[in-house]
């Protein structure tokens, strides 16, 4: 290989690669808001007693953990507005794209999050007469959520990366920008390498962040 | 004497287990019973049909008279709807074997969390009646406390105060003491032998014998899923009637004293 790299390019334009973040920041932060009130729903709905509410709650897991994260994307970017009439700006179909998909990812780690929760708990506090809804709310889910603070980072991490599928549709994220400055200067291998390390940084980060805070939890414990 | 808990023709099976059969129970106010018998004998099931953790499939179940379920013409058992059964639960205290504290509360917490949330008092009165109840239990320097950092017999203290917050006319026990050291046991032991004192109409389901010979003001045999023999526990632990119940207290009895002379 006798390649030289000139990192020039990338120098040059380092703001405007950098750029990107708020985009990629604002999506996937989006996405996992959303995606986490998606899924404790989910979550919950799925270990319901009635059948139909746990049976549905499977299927929207099922479909979504089983279909491509682009092709979900470019569905609901394409095939939604058709369907609904709704005419949406392009970062907000990717926000729903990828909160509908995180959403089935996280309902699995709440179901898993609760499942995990000794059933000595919930007979204590119905044994008080606290309420079903009270009793998941202030006995199961503040343990439950303890217990998923690890996956939920994991999640978070897999959403970030997922979020560069936007650059597909024209949204100016860190990759798009990348994609842009490698068609104008001719340089996609520092670019793109760069843009590897940028992404890198960021999950390490949150996986670090993740780790100490869990740390901390266990102290408490 | 009036009654508290009135069960009767009371069925349970787990598959094709049948764990309760046919089992009439009459608790009447301020009454101390004990349940003993071999493990499987149904003891526990039994007192967990009294508040419906478990929910039988045919019989009827009353606390002070009024029905915990919908009793159908052909014998079958229905559970009344959440809404009432959690206002009849708030009345009943229960006492686990595992203790059940909630991990991620104070101790205080723990204890104001059913007169908060259940009770609706306001928060200075709900922590007044916890400290209170704690005080009772001894252990009243160890409010802030998590329950991790208790110890079985504190943990096993501060699970009966949080039943007694709910200011309960009917306390439930289900081997409150078996997950203990046995240098713990007789902490909780007292504890519950004041309540008894005070006159709470109790349901316990124990191994602890003397306790049982001391406290209880009648004591039930149960094998097989029925209440095979029942009476004052001079006469069940001085002159049972039955073989297997005369087998079953030699056995437990010997082991206890064992225990006892070291």
């Amino acid at each position: 290989m006798n390649y030289v790299f000139n990192f020039n390019a990338v120098w040059a334009n380092w703001h405007y690669l950098v750029s990107g973040i708020g985009i990629t920041v604002l999506v996937t932060l989006s996405a996992l808001g959303i995606g986490l009130i998606i899924g404790i729903i989910v979550g919950v709905l799925r270990l319901s007693k009635r059948p139909y509410l746990s049976r549905i709650a499977w299927l929207y897991i099922e479909v979504l953990r089983n279909t491509p994260a682009l092709v979900q994307l470019i569905w609901v970017y394409y095939c939604l507005p058709i369907l609904t009439g709704l005419e949406l700006q392009t970062t907000i179909s990717c926000i729903i794209a990828l909160s509908l998909q995180s959403g089935a990812y996280i309902g699995e780690i709440v179901r898993g999050g609760i499942a995990g929760i000794d059933r000595g708990q919930s007979e204590a506090a119905r044994t008080l007469g606290l309420s079903s809804w009270q009793t998941m709310t202030r006995i199961i889910l503040p343990q439950a959520l303890r217990r998923m603070l690890a996956p939920l980072v994991n999640q978070a991490v897999t959403l970030l990366k997922y979020s560069s599928l936007v650059s597909i549709l024209g949204v100016a994220d860190l990759t798009y920008n990348a994609q842009v400055l490698a068609t104008t200067t001719f340089r996609p291998l520092e670019i793109f390498t760069f843009l590897a390390l940028e992404y890198l940084a960021i999950c390490s980060a949150l996986s670090y962040l993740a780790s100490r805070l869990e740390k901390r939890l266990a102290v408490a414990d | 004497m009036s009654s508290m808990v009135k069960v009767e023709a009371l069925h349970k099976s787990f598959g094709k287990l049948q764990v309760l059969n046919n089992v009439d129970l009459e608790v009447a106010t301020g009454e101390v019973v004990v349940m003993i018998g071999a493990s499987g004998s149904g003891k526990t099931t039994l007192l967990r049909c009294i508040n419906l953790l478990e929910v039988p499939e045919r019989g009827r179940i009353f606390i002070e008279g009024e029905p915990m379920g919908l009793h159908q013409p052909d014998g079958s058992f229905r559970p009344l709807a959440d809404s009432i059964l959690d206002q009849r639960r708030a009345h009943i205290g229960m006492v686990f074997q595992r203790f059940n504290l909630f991990p991620h509360l104070t101790v205080l917490g723990n204890v104001m969390l059913g007169p908060l949330l259940v009770r609706k008092l306001p928060k200075a009165e709900a922590r007044a009646l916890a400290e209170r109840q704690l005080e009772k239990v001894g252990l009243a320097e160890k409010l802030n406390v998590y329950p991790s950092k208790l110890s079985g017999g504190q943990q096993q203290r501060v699970a009966i105060a949080r039943a007694l917050a709910m200011e309960p006319k009917l306390m439930l026990f289900d081997e409150p003491t078996s997950a203990l050291d046995p240098e713990l046991v007789g902490e909780v032991l007292e504890t519950m032998r004041q309540l008894a004192d005070d006159g709470m109409t109790m349901v316990i389901v124990t191994h602890e014998m003397h306790f049982a010979r001391d406290v209880a003001d009648r004591v039930c045999f149960l094998a097989n899923g029925q209440i095979l023999e029942q009476g004052p526990p001079e006469k069940i632990f001085a002159e049972p009637e039955h073989e297997r119940t005369r087998t079953f207290l030699r056995r437990t009895m010997a082991h206890l004293g064992e225990i006892n002379s070291h």
